[in-house]
């Protein structure tokens, strides 16, 4: 018999494609074709990644807004290594993967070590992580006669098949941290209620550390494959790192809102497939990339945190 | 002594200047059901966290089969063979059933590294047939859950570390009539194999009941533990109070006495999700009527159903009559000097991180506001001095932050913040839930007085003994809709309405 989950399920997934379908009718047939498809599905690719990562950091109950500065500077990082210095994909991973965890725990130690509100340490980690960019693209300049590392040999990770590949891969294993390891049930845990975790014995600091460490890997690869989709990455000062996470933003709150329907990280490779192919439509319907989009994400965003928070519940006593 | 499971020696635990513990000595035998009564704010949950590991004691010492016991956590408490549900956990409602059995447990089931979720389930059920507890789905998010089955999967954690002293904390007070009984057959169970059991419950009939000896706490200190010889509740009060307090808090009249004004008219109301069909009924003035049903009856979503908040589409009508208002929403009802208490006093009623004069201020601004809106503070101490003066409220002043406060003193707040303006009629759901008997001596007296003034109640209530102790009339629910009305003096008896109930 079917589930009222699994109904559910076929209920918002059924609608997802109705929708779509409707978008096709209207674009003339546009949105279905074999290429946008694939543009549609590598552009949801960073997205997923770097919500994912936002899963297990904001799950464990710390809003950490550094990791779009964290992002910027894993992937020069990683260009820089894999190219500069000659590692290649190993290079890349690596260093965008180390330097990610790293600018995680940074963060995430300001927040619980000494005490400082995540979004608050959050954000002056994030303009901490501007200016070392911002310092090392002069000094790059210096170096190489080119402001940061450029990344035309290994754009594998950024293009079909890779970045379909690599999408699945972060599927499989988010999905199997988050649900089926001691880690993800203790992070959902701590994230539902810390009191009550740790009268269970689940120890609160290193789960949070645990799980933040996951976040960093996974932040790591949205940095690998940000900077293998775009070849190069600018320097930004004054928050203006914010940008790049708001469509993850927009991926983790959705998921969120229907967590009871799917498990999140299952949640955020469909929200991300509909914010990516929101944008798609967007443009095949003409609407101007710079302002008009700007505010349907400004919108989706707070729709879906107005969603997010409907059934918002926590501890029960 | 062989038979004697744990005790306590000369226990002091102190929270600042607050003694809260202060040289509790007592003792429990294997098999025996004791429960702890005192009047809120008396140490008995800071004895029974101490017992449990979740507090530790400053001062004395604990024995728990023969050995030195001094548990650093709840888990070294499991360890030795004691668990405790508490009435301020709960469930994560983002996690299923299972997940929260065993949580902090999960690597009892890892297979290859992985946790086997549907092993954990399987052993989840098992715990549940194992002590004979009515069936939850543990597969699904605990959010899907009623309150009452999140309850037993709290019961079941605490069960599943097989205790041989199991320490219930108020846990009958959030279950309905029907479902008590898997309590009692529990505390049979455990009697039969030797185990023993602390329960905390302000219901004094039901302590009277179910318990071999009860330990009276007062101020923090064992006054005395008696053996449930002929023990009545009136014994009990006198013990808890340190004085003389009969059962006549409650209405010592026999006839129904209200005006003849209608305040609130409630016409054929539902709830599109079918858990409350046509239910119709009047408040008049200086009425108090009492709403009683088993757990899925939905009295208490006819509460909040009236108020205005609802999951599910609300069809009929809500009428304020002195103005003739359709009220659809709270800020409609509280315009026309209505008011509404949830059952879930600390997580819909107060602000738990505000102050009480934040508490007491919130429902009053409009009232105390300027012409500009401005609000000076001086008028917002003023009225939050004198609530929290009429109301008795015990704490170190209107700036303590309300969270440190005991059930009754928060309860106190949450019903005098609203007693203080000039209602006109307020529904009550549960008010006395997790209150003892001197704060609800305390509420009935407000109630009636207010009643006397011609404030009209709308009193959902668990207990029958207040329905039937304070009410004009009863409605009784079963499955959404109206099974029975009754009037004082005439059919208000506990056998009448349970058989209407069921």
């Amino acid at each position: 018999m079917m589930t009222k989950r699994l109904k559910s399920q076929i209920g918002l997934l059924g609608g997802l494609v109705v929708v779509l379908i409707i978008c096709n009718a209207i674009s003339g047939g546009r949105l279905f074709t074999g290429d946008n498809i694939r543009t549609i599905v590598t552009h949801a690719v960073f997205p997923a990644f770097a919500a994912w990562g936002m899963c297990f950091i904001f799950s464990s109950g710390l809003i950490d807004l550094s990791v779009g500065a964290n992002i910027l500077l894993s992937a020069n990082v990683g260009a820089f290594m894999g190219c500069n210095i000659g590692l290649g994909y190993a290079g890349l991973i690596l260093g965008a993967v180390i330097c990610a965890v790293i600018c995680t725990q940074l963060s995430t130690h300001c927040a619980i070590t000494l005490g400082v509100p995540a979004w608050i340490s959050g954000l002056g980690v994030a303009l901490v992580l501007e200016a070392i960019l911002s310092w090392w693209s002069n000094m790059a300049a210096d170096l190489y006669a080119e402001k940061l590392p450029t990344m035309n040999a290994y754009r594998m990770l950024g293009k079909m098949p890779g970045a379909f590949v690599l999408l699945l891969l972060g599927l499989a294993a988010a999905y199997i941290i988050f649900n089926k390891t001691t880690l993800g049930i203790n992070l959902q845990a701590v994230g539902g209620n810390a009191h009550v975790a740790e009268t269970m014995g689940i120890k609160i600091r290193k789960t949070i550390i645990l799980a933040t460490v996951v976040g960093g890997v996974f932040v790591g690869f949205a940095a690998v494959n940000d900077i293998s989709f775009a070849g190069k990455l600018d320097c930004t000062s004054g928050l203006s790192s914010l940008n790049i996470i708001f469509k993850s933003l927009a991926a983790t709150l959705l998921a969120d809102s229907i967590a009871n329907i799917f498990s999140k990280p299952v949640g955020i490779l469909l929200s991300s497939l509909a914010v990516a192919a929101l944008f798609n439509v967007l443009t095949l319907f003409g609407v101007p990339s710079g302002t008009g989009q700007n505010i349907c994400l400004g919108a989706v965003v707070i729709f879906c945190g107005i969603l997010s928070h409907l059934n918002c519940r926590e501890v029960i006593k | 002594m062989a038979n004697e499971l744990l005790k306590i020696n000369h226990i002091h635990k102190r929270f600042g200047v607050t003694h809260a513990n202060n040289d509790i000595c007592m003792s429990i035998e294997c098999g025996e059901i004791r429960s702890l009564a005192g009047e809120n704010g008396s140490g008995k949950s800071t004895l029974t966290g101490i017992i449990s590991g979740m507090q530790t004691f400053d001062e004395g010492e604990m024995i728990l089969n023969g050995q030195p016991y001094h548990p650093e956590n709840s888990l070294a408490a499991n360890a030795c063979g004691v668990a405790m549900v508490v009435q301020e956990l709960g469930v994560i409602t983002g996690m299923t059933g299972a997940m929260n059995i065993f949580m902090g447990k999960t690597g009892e089931f890892l297979r290859f590294g992985l946790v086997d979720v549907k092993a954990m389930e399987k052993a989840a059920n098992a715990i549940f047939e194992k002590w004979n507890l009515p069936k939850v789905p543990l597969n699904i998010p605990c959010a899907h859950l009623t309150m009452e089955q999140r309850k037993m999967v709290e019961l079941a954690r605490a069960l599943n570390t097989d205790p041989s002293l199991l320490i219930l904390d108020e846990i009958t007070q959030s279950l309905s009539h029907d479902t008590r009984s898997v309590i009692y057959e529990l505390k049979d169970r455990f009697k039969k194999e030797n185990r023993s059991m602390i329960i905390i419950s302000h219901d004094l009939e039901e302590t009277v009941e179910i318990s071999d000896s009860v330990t009276v706490l007062r101020d923090g200190e064992a006054v005395t533990t008696v053996k449930n010889n002929n023990l009545t509740e009136d014994d009990l009060k006198h013990m808890m109070v340190g004085r003389k307090m009969e059962g006549g808090y409650l209405r010592n009249d026999n006839t129904p006495s209200y005006g003849t004004n209608v305040l609130l008219d409630v016409k054929n109301l539902s709830l599109k999700d079918k858990k409350l069909e046509d239910i119709s009924f009047q408040l008049h003035e200086g009425e108090i009527l009492a709403v009683c049903g088993l757990s899925d009856a939905g009295i208490h979503t006819l509460g909040s159903a009236v108020f205005g908040i609802t999951d599910s589409p609300r069809t009929g009508t809500v009428t304020d009559v002195k103005t003739g208002k359709k009220l659809h929403k709270p800020s409609e009802m509280i315009a026309c000097k209505g008011a509404y208490l949830s059952k879930n006093r600390d997580e819909e009623g107060l602000m738990m991180q505000a102050a009480i004069r934040d508490n007491m201020y919130l429902p009053s601004a409009g009232e105390l506001s300027g012409g500009a809106g401005f609000t000076h503070p001086k008028h917002i101490d003023m009225h939050a001095q004198k609530a929290y003066d009429d109301f008795g409220v015990k704490a170190t002043g209107i700036k303590q932050a309300i969270g440190r406060l005991s059930g009754g003193n928060k309860q106190k707040i949450n019903l005098g913040r609203w007693l203080a303006k000039d209602l006109n009629y307020c529904i009550l759901d549960c008010p006395t839930r997790g209150v003892d008997i001197g704060v609800k001596a305390y509420i009935y007296d407000v109630l009636k007085e207010q009643k006397a003034k011609g404030v009209g109640f709308l009193l959902i209530t668990d207990e029958l003994t207040e329905a039937i102790g304070m009410a004009d009339r009863i409605i009784v629910l079963r499955g959404g809709r109206i099974a029975g009305e009754m009037e004082r003096g005439t059919d208000f008896s506990e056998s009448n309405i349970i058989e209407v109930m069921i």
